[in-house]
């Protein structure tokens, strides 16, 4: 296994290299650059935009630029925002990508397990009225114009119903006097997200081998309990309960942009899930199992679902990746200030360094994701093990 | 309670198997959460604690709440598309030049001169008169010498003196400040052996008086437009973080002081910016009297110093109104999506969007219908044109030029295809600058009112003319039909112009109104046997394209638009001879006309505004005979505001975005 971890490594780092040149070469693709604007202001100086592009090192060739960046680059130097100066890219990214995390990694884990759940009885349901009935929704939802559908809900829910907020991610009115900025207070939201879903997944963890399905679930049931009671206690405690009324707010606006992407996401896990599972029920060893008198709920959760996660699992790992390009439209129409806002319009202004930065980003996380998924499946699955090894 | 919940705990988990218990039991935690979140009682006491428990500072809740006996109240909200890019003054004049951050800028600077809107009557602002003749010091150079009111203040206290003035400049020029700050303050340099116009020395005679010399005999566009209204800011602040210039665009900007009656408050990145009222300021109050060519201050609130002047013709109809701020709250909240951002007003979120661009008309349309909403139209300064380039055939035939002027039938396109979105525009002065604007001659005036046939006709009457040839001229079916497009044409010196060629213009995603426009145009350049062709092509490589000097010959035809200044200055820039593109200017023509560049000499040199409407008239005319630009249509920007927010006035060139950014300092809003 360690060997095979350090030739993927090696093989990343190469992609990643070539990732890094051509990106660059893409966005010095675009006519233009970041100060073109100048050119639009007859009354500047003749030599001033000249002067604008020598400061920014923007006239000098593509290959020089090119090898300085790359050089630079694995210095850990990522040079300054054209459009924010004199932020740096990291700055930027730093601000906002707690809120993107925040967001997405709520609605990923929702979609992921209302789709696994659905998924899951939809093949257990196979002919029956039910599953028409859900598999046309998730085809809807899979299938759907997505900023039509987030428009229409925020039309439903925002104007029309009033229900929720039209956008945002905090109401300006009840931060007007607050001591600190969202940004600790998301922090604090992603640490205690982190810790519930740990002690969560530890409870999980800690039930698996429990034989009877009704303990396991009562004490599952319980340790939810216990997670609401300690969260009750954390946000009246302490630091946390002057975060309390902000946090509130920014989960407020959390619910409608989590409610829009989880129907859309979820679809996709949910048909994933379906399909393989009503492969894994064809299997022999389930009707081995359904021959031997096991519950029906049993044969479902013990021996075709867990069977049936390793794609899904492959799946989602992979549906993490997008987090930070995917959600560019979510953020633009919900104006959630995050990842994907900051690089639509770091590349709308040709802001090349942030642009990179935040382009390089997804880079790693996607190779990073797809060696833990390669990872991951060679856990998962034996008989990919045993391939490897053997 | 507790007792009966656990009795009753006890007594569902005999029910082992069924969901009933633990629905219950999520429930009671779920209310239970609910119940502490959501209870008024909680809420005060957190907001107590919160109290005591941080150090307020200055930017949180005590100042506002000292400020409220003496503060009006209220909360002024905006919507704004785009994240501001910097908080500090310096920055913004830099290189992030951007209007979303204009909008946002608090009054960080102050200048000599300023400007009264809605009638764009040049005014003062720190200076006590508006001086507009220079003292001839016999070597080449000019002073003007400027006296400072006495005892404006800066939101820090510190007096604004002649000496913030001169040290902004000795920091502009010390730390090579770019761009914006290049423009106004200009200096006099020898580049490649000749000597460029600008700034020789501004100095403080007294803390009251600042001197500035220029090395050449400057009118309006240079002096009273520019250098004067150059903008400077509090030195006590700012020099402690004039080092380099990284240090000084890093600086905070959120703290610096103001001359105005509003401070930042909470800068909430990404998400909302708000103002607040400065209950120490001195810059409140004052009546304005508008006239259609002029303006009168009188200001006297008993803490700033008393000032009442005119400017300008005031005579004829005028209205006053009472400068604020009347609320105690600006607050300005950033939509990533634009139909969120009027979702939200149309909920009353927002009382006012801020769009330079305006509202769609679609949406305004609709949002004209919704009850708590007023519109507003108003033509903006700028337009859109189709230039043709000079330097090559067939552009470089101002009969060419004239015919396909006349052929084009905008006011067609405009009212019949387009339905009226935008005003037709012939000259290059916006109509609501009704003093400036030339009557129209030439082939636009004789083309005027003809139906397609005629202009066809006229239109290759003015070819032959001109000693163009064709193997045939073709005809005209008469009504609305094509032409049968005339074969073989030749200019006057026999050549064949070029197949091929292409109109650049915006494509209908960014702006459909030149997309339509440009296809209809190249259909009758067709009709006169020209093979034109319109091609959407991006914003960026249009403008990549006609302003790089390298390639200032590789085009024949584009369509853009220009948003224009306070002072219409613009037809120096596009079309003197020494701004050509290939030499780096804003000529993009290469238009070269010796009658025209001598009266660019004249009206940069025009001292008063009466001299330089009239020299802007006779280079108008040259224009409308040369056609450099074909000018097409003016834009109307459409606003909305909500019905509880009331401006002094909402009739004004550019629109309420684009002149005041919302009228905060006069905004009320009823609660």
């Amino acid at each position: 296994m360690g060997e095979y971890i350090i030739k993927r490594t090696l093989q990343m780092t190469v992609v990643f290299f070539l990732f890094l040149v051509f990106s660059y070469l893409l966005f010095n693709a675009i006519p233009g650059n970041a100060f073109s604007n100048l050119l639009l202001n007859p009354d500047l100086p003749p030599d001033a935009y000249n002067r604008v592009l020598e400061l920014y090192g923007l006239d000098k060739p593509l290959f020089e630029r090119l090898q300085l960046y790359i050089v630079n680059f694995f210095k850990g130097d990522f040079g300054y925002s054209y459009k924010s100066f004199p932020k740096t890219p990291i700055e930027l990214i730093s601000e906002r990508l707690p809120r993107t995390l925040m967001l997405f990694a709520i609605v990923n884990i929702v979609s992921f397990y209302t789709g696994f759940f659905i998924g899951k009885i939809l093949a257990w349901r196979r002919g029956s009225q039910s599953e028409t009935w859900i598999t046309l929704t998730s085809v809807f939802s899979y299938t759907v114009f997505y900023p039509w559908f987030a428009l229409m809900m925020l039309w439903v829910f925002g104007y029309k119903l009033g229900w929720l907020p039209i956008g945002k991610f905090l109401y300006p009115e009840k931060w007007y006097d607050a001591p600190f900025d969202s940004d600790i207070v998301f922090s604090s939201m992603i640490k205690f997200t982190i810790v519930v879903s740990l002690i969560q997944f530890a409870a999980y963890l800690a039930t698996r081998g429990i034989e009877s399905l009704s303990s396991r679930r009562n004490l599952r049931f319980a340790s939810l309990i216990a997670i609401f009671i300690g969260s009750y206690f954390y946000w009246n405690n302490g630091a946390a309960l002057i975060k309390k009324p902000y946090a509130a707010d920014i989960a407020y606006h959390m619910i409608l942009p989590v409610m829009v992407v989880t129907i859309v996401a979820f679809a996709g896990t949910a048909l994933l899930t379906r399909t393989t599972m009503m492969e894994v029920l064809k299997e022999d060893y389930i009707l081995t199992a359904r021959a031997k008198g096991i519950s029906q709920k049993r044969i479902r959760d013990r021996h075709a679902a867990r069977t049936a996660l390793l794609p899904v699992v492959t799946s989602f790992i992979f549906t993490i990746v997008t987090i930070i390009d995917g959600s560019v439209l979510t953020e633009q129409i919900f104006s959630w200030p995050g990842m994907g806002q900051l690089l639509l319009q770091s590349v709308l202004e040709e802001d090349i360094p942030v642009a990179m930065a935040c382009f390089s980003f997804v880079g790693v996380f996607a190779l990073v994701a797809h060696l833990l998924a390669d990872i991951s499946y060679s856990y998962l699955d034996p008989r990919i093990r045993i391939k490897s090894q053997g | 309670m507790w007792i009966f919940c656990i009795q009753k705990g006890e007594k569902l988990s005999n029910f082992k198997g069924s969901k009933s218990w633990r629905l219950i039991l999520l429930f009671s935690v779920f209310a239970l959460v609910v119940v502490a979140c959501g209870g008024d009682t909680a809420e005060e006491e957190v907001a107590e604690e919160a109290t005591e428990t941080t150090a307020a500072p200055a930017t949180t809740a005590a100042p506002a709440e000292e400020a409220a006996p003496s503060g009006p109240d209220g909360v002024y909200k905006m919507a704004i598309f785009s994240d501001p890019q910097t908080q500090n003054y310096w920055n913004y004049l830099d290189t992030e030049t951007d209007v979303w951050t204009q909008y946002v800028m608090s009054g960080q600077a102050v200048s000599l001169f300023g400007i009264s809107y809605p009638n764009y009557q040049l005014t003062t602002s720190m200076a006590a008169e508006l001086v507009e003749t220079s003292v001839d010091n016999g070597d080449g150079t000019f002073t003007y010498t400027v006296p400072m009111v006495n005892g404006f203040e800066w939101s820090n206290g510190d007096p604004i003196t002649a000496n913030d003035m001169v040290w902004t400049y000795n920091i502009v020029n010390e730390l090579g400040l770019l761009s914006n700050w290049e423009t106004y303050y200009r200096q006099a340099s020898s580049v490649e052996g000749e000597e460029a116009d600008g700034i020789v020395s501004l100095v403080a005679v007294d803390d009251y008086t600042v001197a500035i010399t220029l090395n050449f005999d400057a009118g309006l566009s240079a002096w009273q437009y520019r250098i004067a209204q150059a903008p400077f800011l509090n030195e006590t602040y700012w020099s402690q973080f004039a080092t380099s210039r990284e240090d000084l665009l890093a600086a905070d900007g959120a703290a610096a002081p103001v001359a105005s009656a509003f401070v930042y408050n909470k800068v909430e990145q990404g998400a909302f910016y708000t103002w607040s009222y400065d209950s120490n300021t001195m810059w409140f109050g004052g009546d304005t009297t508008i006239y259609k060519s002029g303006t009168v201050i009188e200001w006297d609130n008993g803490v700033a110093p008393a000032v009442s002047q005119s400017f300008g013709d005031t005579t004829g109809d005028s209205f006053t109104y009472t400068s604020g701020p009347y609320v105690g709250t600006v607050e300005f909240t950033l939509y990533g999506d634009q139909d969120a951002a009027y979702l939200a007003f149309q909920n009353g979120e927002v009382d006012f969007v801020l769009n330079p661009l305006g509202v769609k008309r679609n949406l305004f349309d609709q949002l004209s219908r919704v009850p708590g909403v007023e519109t507003t139209a108003n033509l903006g300064n700028g337009m859109r044109y189709m230039a043709f380039n000079t330097r090559v055939f067939p552009g470089s035939d101002k009969a060419f030029r004239q015919s396909v002027a006349c052929i084009s039938d905008k006011e067609f396109v405009l009212n019949n295809v387009l339905q009226g979105v935008a005003v037709n525009m012939d000259g290059q002065m916006p109509e609501a600058l009704t003093a400036w604007v030339a009557p129209v001659t030439g082939v636009l005036a004789d083309c005027a009112g003809l139906n397609a046939e005629e202009r066809w006709g006229k239109s290759v009457e003015i070819l032959q003319a001109a000693g163009w040839t064709a193997t045939d001229w073709g005809s005209h079916p008469g009504g609305a039909d094509r032409a049968v497009a005339p074969t073989g044409v030749k200019g006057p010196n026999g050549e064949t112009p070029p197949s091929d060629m292409l109109l650049y213009a915006p494509g209908a995603g960014y702006d459909p109104l030149r997309s339509t426009m440009s296809l209809f145009i190249a259909d009758w350049m067709q009709q006169l046997g020209f093979d034109v062709t319109a091609r959407p092509t991006g914003f960026s490589v249009i403008v990549d394209k006609v302003f790089t000097p390298d390639t200032c010959e590789d085009w024949y035809f584009y369509m853009l638009g220009w948003g224009l200044s306070a002072y219409p200055d613009h037809p120096e820039a596009f079309f003197a001879s020494y701004n050509d593109t290939c030499e780096g200017g804003y000529n993009t023509p290469g238009f070269n006309n010796a009658e025209f560049d001598a009266l660019v000499s004249e009206f940069n040199k025009a001292k008063t505004v009466a001299d330089a409407i009239a020299i802007s008239q006779q280079m108008e005319a040259i224009l409308f005979e040369e056609m450099p630009y074909l000018v097409l249509f003016n834009v109307p920007t459409l606003e909305v505001y909500r019905s509880n927010v009331s401006f002094p006035f909402t009739d004004v060139l550019d629109g309420l975005t684009g002149t005041g950014g919302g009228y905060p300092s006069l905004v009320k809003v009823q609660s």
